[in-house]
């Protein structure tokens, strides 16, 4: 058995145990993951939001923003634009703080530990955004050549981006982007 | 969004109802992107159609990220025969800050027309499996191809290199272009040169990466890279440790595999017979760009000492039965999805017909059995970077300087000390052609420290 298989029988068993999740696939794994991810992640928001509205109710009106019922939740207030940062545990894709920026005309900026890996190539990606699906081109030039776009759900909650995988057959990319980032000032 | 891109295009030009543009001279008019380009260029793009002789070229142009005056870069894709990797190339833009123009060459797809040879990719996996066996039935494929494409009016002989420049030629008058930079990998540095050698005043400068210009014969040339493996194997202690005498452990595997071949099986289920010539497939198939290149030849030859092969010689089997005939390890990265056989044919046939391998194949396509003569070309007054690698799989950075010196005797030269073909795959390569683009071409490119510090890093 090599070690990937190794790794996908380890995987498929861990995530079984934990959550009771159907896995077909290394790939899929990861998506259900990250699904499972987001939802924990949005259930915690939801509830928060829940907790900051009741309080903010009780303490008076007049601390909410004008138009009254809008919820703290700012979710899409910000978008994507901005430089964001996070740390990477994975070592197969370079442990260490990676940040991307998205920048005007959809050039996407990437930044990685030097311990990545050299076909994580940061030297140039490009990204598109449709109604909260972004699609990304990083690392096409280096790993990702056989899966040249990835897209994602993003959601955009304070200073917090979660990226969430949608289709991406590139693992390293799928490594390095699918989580939680933090908003660099 | 295509219809978007087309608003932006038509309001852009002025076109109308995809008309010609009447304040532009030249047969080109704005139409939709192809669903190929819009899925993998996120930057602003649009499309063209320009009509040529015998044929209609499709140009997807990409933007930089902020306007730009600098001349243009064409890109003429990755290998002749093979279409264009759109999201691989449109980042070319953003690199080098100049508008990218991506040309599909006619043969191929979404040009017009495409030289598919279905006769001949139906006979992918059992010619991979017994070549010797098949080849009498690709011949007749071949043949069987160009006469059924000869019926629908289209001439295999009017897709050759000198007529692919010229269509370059004609994209350039009908976009209006004063002057581009013609950017080339692989074989279509064929084109290159032919299009710098017949229209000079198209081009402000040319970027060549790996060029192909010629096929070695298999056997001197796989000796002479794996020597060089071999040395810089030698070089590094633990290489040497680990592997020992990389030249003299490949003259006893390929002594080995003649006598007895392994037998590698697919996880479908496919068999490919690894002999030694095979193997020397292999080798090609590794420097072409393959995993990580060429520092895996020593796992390579380990693998052949087992009864079945391992997870790299797995790899190369399956690659080589999922593709058309003499294709990987014989064409420069050649992939399944991307070959368009008779395209690939037409370009390369004056180059492959002196090869015996080829010789009855290009016959059964029409082509001629010598290439064309090209001795004693006059030099060319164009700015050139010819960017190689050192580990090559089809040929040393000597003998492309040989054979380019009397056309770009002004030329510069870049030597990837780590990878062999396609070297604009390396970043640190990159910098240096975006870097030479962005001063003055008359002027030698800086050599960044990573060039400085890279080498072959062997497992």
């Amino acid at each position: 058995m090599s070690s990937a298989d190794r790794l996908d029988q380890l995987l498929r068993a861990e995530l079984r145990r934990a959550d009771d999740l159907p896995v077909a696939s290394r790939y899929d794994a990861v998506l259900a993951r990250s699904r499972q991810r987001t939802r924990r992640r949005r259930i915690a928001v939801g509830a928060l939001a829940v907790v900051l509205v009741a309080v903010g109710a009780g303490i008076g009106s007049t601390r909410l923003p004008d138009g009254g019922g809008d919820s703290v939740v700012t979710e899409r207030a910000h978008g994507l634009s901005g430089s964001w940062s996070r740390t990477v545990t994975d070592a197969s894709v370079g442990e260490g703080a990676w940040t991307l920026t998205f920048a005007s005309a959809r050039r996407l900026g990437i930044d990685g530990p030097p311990s990545r890996p050299a076909g994580l190539v940061t030297d140039g990606a490009t990204y598109a955004d449709d109604d909260g699906l972004l699609r990304v081109d990083a690392f096409v030039n280096g790993l990702c050549t056989a899966a040249a776009v990835g897209s994602y759900r993003w959601t955009v909650t304070d200073d917090l981006l979660y990226l969430e995988v949608e289709d991406d057959r590139c693992e390293e990319r799928r490594a390095v982007l699918a989580g939680t980032w933090v908003r660099r000032p | 969004m295509t219809a978007a891109i087309v608003a932006v295009v038509v309001a852009a030009t002025g076109c109308s109802g995809g008309g010609p543009d009447p304040d532009r001279p030249g047969p080109r008019r704005a139409v939709p992107c192809p669903d190929e380009a819009d899925a993998a260029v996120l930057a602003e793009h649009s499309c063209h159609e320009v009509s040529v002789r015998r044929g209609v070229v499709i140009v997807v142009q990409v933007e930089p990220p902020a306007p730009s005056s600098a001349d243009p870069v064409v890109v003429l894709g990755t290998n002749l025969g093979s279409t264009v990797d759109y999201a691989g190339l449109a980042l070319i833009a953003q690199r080098t800050q100049r508008t990218t123009l991506l040309v599909a060459r006619r043969g191929v797809p979404p040009s017009m027309p495409v030289l598919s040879c279905p006769e001949v990719t139906a006979l992918t996996p059992a010619a991979a499996a017994d070549p010797a066996g098949t080849r009498p039935a690709v011949v007749a494929a071949v043949a069987e191809c160009r006469r059924r494409l000869a019926a629908d009016g289209v001439d295999p002989a009017a897709f050759g290199v000198e007529a692919l420049a010229d269509d370059l030629h004609v994209v350039t008058e009908a976009l209006s272009l004063r002057r581009v930079v013609a950017l080339s990998a692989g074989t279509t540095g064929t084109v290159a040169v032919a299009w710098a050698r017949r229209h000079p005043e198209d081009l402000a400068a040319l970027v060549l990466d790996t060029p192909l210009l010629t096929n070695p014969p298999l056997r001197p040339h796989t000796d002479r890279l794996v020597a060089r493996v071999s040395a810089a194997c030698a070089a590094q202690r633990p290489c040497r440790t680990r592997h020992g005498d990389l030249r003299a452990r490949w003259r006893e595997r390929l002594s080995a595999l003649a006598r007895r071949p392994v037998q590698v099986t697919t996880p479908g289920g496919a068999v490919l017979a690894v002999d030694d010539d095979t193997l020397r497939r292999a080798v090609v198939w590794l420097a072409g760009g393959a995993r990580t290149g060429m520092a895996q030849l020593p796992t390579l030859l380990d693998e052949t000492t087992t009864a079945h092969g391992g997870e790299l010689l797995t790899e190369f089997a399956e690659r080589t039965l999922a593709t058309p005939p003499y294709c990987v390890g014989y064409l420069p990265k050649c992939y399944a999805d991307q070959l368009v056989y008779g395209a690939m044919l037409s370009a390369n046939c004056p180059v492959l017909a002196s090869d015996a391998l080829w010789r009855d194949i290009c016959l059964a396509w029409g082509a001629e059995t010598a290439a064309p003569p090209s001795a004693a070309p006059s030099p060319v007054d164009v700015p050139a970077l010819v960017l190689t690698g050192r580990y090559d799989d089809r040929a040393t950075t000597a003998r492309i300087r040989a054979l380019l010196a009397p056309v770009l005797p002004g030329a510069f030269w870049v030597e990837d000390p780590a990878v062999g073909h396609n070297v604009l795959g390396g970043d640190c390569i990159r910098t240096v052609r975006s870097a030479w683009l962005a001063g003055d071409v008359d002027r030698p490119p800086v050599r960044p420290p990573c060039l400085r510090a890279r080498a072959l890093s062997f497992p």
